[in-house]
C-alpha cells in the first residue's frame, strides 16, 4: 500500500511538485495496490462532495454604524445596569426620594413650642432613614425572588421543549433508519436473484 | 401502518383453505413476484418509483393468488443533521408528484394482475387474483393529504384473463377490477 | 478557490471607513460560506445562523486589524473558527452530547448495495460524524472550502504538519466508509 514513491494523499491534494507528481504517475499505473488506493481516495473524495451547501436560510445584514456599534457610553451603562451595583443604586434613590419628601411634608411644629433639640431631631432622622432603607431593601429583595421564581419556570419550560424536540428527532431517525433499511433488503434481495433486476 | 384490510382477506381466506397439493407452484408465484418487482422499479426514471418491500406471493386454497408489496411513490430527500426540516416548497412539490402518480401506479398494478392472472395457470378460473401495495410516506413531515396509505385490488381471474386474451374490452377493466384504497 | 481579490479589498477598504453598505455585499458574498461552514461544525441551522452574525459582526468591529486584506478569507474564518468552538465549548457544559443515529449498533448499510443520492448524503454526513471534531474540521476547511494548508495553518493557529496530519487520519477514516460506496448513474 505504501510502496508509491510519496504519498498519494500528497498527489491527490496537488502538494507534489511536477517531477514527483510525473513519479507517482508511473508508478501507479504499474502498481495495482495503489492504483485502487488512489482510486478509493479519489471517490472518497467525490462522495464527500455530493453533500451540497445549503442555502443561509436569512439573509445576514447590518443596518447601520450606530445601531451595532454601541458607542462607549452605552456599553457602560449597560454594564452597570445589570450588575449588582443596581441594588445599591435603587437602595440610594429611594432612600434620598424618602429623605427628600420627609423633607418637605414634616408637619410643621406647633407655633410657641420650642423647636426640638438639634441633637433629638438628628436622631430621629437617623432612625427614619434606618426604617426606610430596611423598608427598600425588603422591597427589592421581594422584586428579586419574583424575578428568580419566573426565570425558573421559563427554564423549566425550556427544558421540556428540549425534550420534545429531542423525542421528535428520534422518532425521525427511528423514520429515516426503516426507509433505508426497507431499502437495502429489497436491493439485497434484487441483487441475489438471478439475472439481476436492471 | 394499516394492513387492516389486507390482513382480513388474508385470515379468512386461510380459514377457507386446506391446502393439500399446492396447485399454483412456488416458481410460478415468484416469477410474478420478480416481475412487479421490475414493473415498479421502472415505471419512471425521473425521482423513481422505490421498492420497499418485495412483492410476496402466495396463493390460497379456494380463495385465489395474493400478491403484497411496499412501496414509495416518488424517492424524495429526508431530514438529516444537517437538514432538520424540509423547505414548504419541497413537501408542496412532493405532495404533488405523489398525487400525480397514484393513478399511474393504479394502472400498472392493472396491468401486473392481467399478467398475473394470464400467467398462473394453476389458479382456477373461479377464483381471485389480489394485489395490494402499501403506500410509504415519512410520516415525520411528508403532505400526506389525499393520499392512500393502501392501495388493494382484486379481481376473478377468469375475467382477467378475458380482456388479457381479447375476448372482453380493455375498457371493462375498470368494472372487473375492484380497488379498495385506504 | 473564488476570491475575486481586486473587488473584495476594495470593498474592504470601503468598510474599514465605516461604509455599512459596502461591508453587506461583502458579507453577501461570503455569508454562504461561512454559514455552512458552520452548518457543518455546530451541526444545528439556527445556532449556525446565529453565530454566522456574530461572525460578521466582530469582523466589522476589527476591521481595522485587518494588515493585508488578500488575506481576508483566512482571517474571517479564523474569527469563525474561534466564534464556533468558544460556543461549542459552553453548549458542551449544558446540554449532552447528541448521540450519533448509528449508535443502534448495526453496521449502517453502506457497504454493498448500490446507493441513491439520498443515502449518499445520509452516508457522508453519518461517515463526518464520526470523526474528530479536528478531523472533520479539517476535512470542511480542506475539501468544502477549498482552503490551502498555509491558510489552514493559519485559521486554527498551528503547523501545517498538524493540519495535514489530521485531514490524512480523516481521509483513512472516510474512505473505509465511504469507498466502498457504489454510487448509481441515472439509467
Amino acid at each position: 500500500m505504501s510502496c508509491s514513491p510519496f504519498d498519494l494523499r500528497d498527489y491527490l491534494f496537488g502538494e507534489l511538485a511536477e517531477r514527483e507528481r510525473r513519479q507517482v504517475e508511473l508508478h501507479v499505473r504499474a502498481c495495482g495496490g495503489c492504483n485502487e488506493d488512489l482510486e478509493r481516495l479519489r471517490v472518497t473524495h467525490a462522495t464527500l462532495l455530493a453533500l451540497r451547501d445549503e442555502e443561509v436560510p436569512q439573509r445576514i445584514g447590518f443596518v447601520s454604524d450606530k445601531v451595532f456599534e454601541p458607542s462607549p457610553l452605552r456599553r457602560a451603562w449597560q454594564a452597570f445596569w445589570g450588575s449588582g451595583a443596581r441594588l445599591g443604586f435603587a437602595s440610594a434613590v429611594m432612600l434620598s426620594a424618602a429623605l427628600v419628601i420627609f423633607t418637605f411634608f414634616r408637619p410643621a411644629p406647633v407655633a410657641g413650642l420650642a423647636a426640638a433639640p438639634p441633637a433629638d431631631t438628628a436622631r430621629v432622622e437617623a432612625v427614619v432613614a434606618q426604617r426606610v432603607a430596611g423598608a427598600v431593601e425588603k422591597a427589592v429583595a421581594a422584586s428579586e425572588a419574583r424575578q428568580a421564581q419566573k426565570s425558573a419556570e421559563l427554564l423549566a419550560a425550556a427544558e421540556r421543549r428540549y425534550q420534545e424536540q429531542r423525542t421528535a428527532d428520534m422518532e425521525r431517525v427511528k423514520e429515516a433508519f426503516a426507509y433505508l433499511e426497507k431499502r437495502y433488503n429489497t436491493e439485497l434481495v434484487a441483487d441475489n436473484r438471478p439475472g439481476g433486476l436492471r | 401502518m394499516k394492513r387492516a384490510t389486507l390482513a382480513i382477506v388474508l385470515v379468512a381466506a386461510a380459514v377457507a383453505a386446506l391446502a393439500a397439493v399446492p396447485r399454483v407452484s412456488r416458481a410460478a408465484l415468484e416469477a410474478m413476484e420478480i416481475s412487479f418487482d421490475k414493473r415498479v422499479r421502472t415505471i419512471s426514471a425521473d425521482f423513481p418509483f422505490e421498492l420497499l418491500g418485495n412483492t410476496r406471493g402466495v396463493y390460497l386454497e379456494g380463495y385465489g393468488a395474493v400478491f403484497t408489496a411496499e412501496v414509495n411513490l416518488s424517492q424524495s430527500t429526508n431530514l438529516s443533521p444537517f437538514q432538520l426540516t424540509i423547505p414548504k416548497e419541497y413537501v408542496a412539490k412532493l405532495h404533488a408528484r405523489k398525487l400525480e402518480r397514484v393513478p399511474v401506479l393504479k394502472k400498472q398494478m392493472k396491468e401486473a394482475m392481467l399478467a398475473m392472472a394470464a400467467s398462473l395457470d394453476g389458479v382456477p378460473a373461479n377464483e381471485r387474483v389480489v394485489l395490494g401495495v402499501t403506500l410509504f410516506y415519512y410520516t415525520k413531515w411528508e403532505d400526506m393529504s389525499g393520499l392512500p396509505s393502501q392501495i388493494v385490488m382484486q379481481a376473478d381471474r377468469q375475467k382477467l384473463v378475458d380482456v388479457q386474451l381479447g375476448r372482453a374490452n380493455r375498457s371493462a377493466l375498470d368494472t372487473i377490477v375492484h380497488v379498495e384504497e385506504l | 478557490m473564488i476570491f475575486r481579490a481586486v473587488e473584495d479589498a476594495d470593498l474592504i477598504r470601503k468598510a474599514r471607513r465605516g461604509d455599512v453598505e459596502a461591508y453587506n455585499l461583502l458579507i453577501s458574498r461570503w455569508e454562504k460560506r461561512v454559514y455552512n461552514y458552520l452548518l457543518r461544525i455546530v451541526g444545528d441551522r439556527e445556532e449556525a445562523l446565529d453565530l454566522s452574525q456574530d461572525v460578521f459582526l466582530k469582523s466589522y468591529q476589527n476591521l481595522r486589524k485587518l494588515d493585508d486584506p488578500a488575506r481576508f478569507a483566512s482571517w474571517l474564518f479564523r474569527i469563525a473558527h474561534n466564534e464556533a468552538f468558544s460556543s461549542f465549548r459552553k453548549r458542551r457544559l449544558e446540554k449532552p452530547a447528541p448521540e450519533h443515529p448509528e449508535s443502534t449498533g448495526e453496521e449502517a448499510p453502506m457497504a454493498g448495495p448500490a446507493a441513491f443520492p439520498i443515502e449518499l448524503s445520509i452516508a457522508v454526513t453519518t461517515a463526518l460524524g464520526k470523526l474528530s471534531e479536528d478531523q472533520r474540521e479539517a476535512v470542511i476547511l480542506k475539501i468544502y472550502q477549498g482552503f490551502k494548508f498555509e491558510e489552514m495553518a493559519e485559521i486554527l493557529s498551528c503547523p501545517v504538519s498538524t493540519v495535514k496530519s489530521r485531514l490524512y487520519a480523516a481521509l483513512d477514516a472516510l474512505k473505509t466508509q465511504l469507498a466502498p460506496l457504489k454510487t448509481r448513474g441515472v439509467t
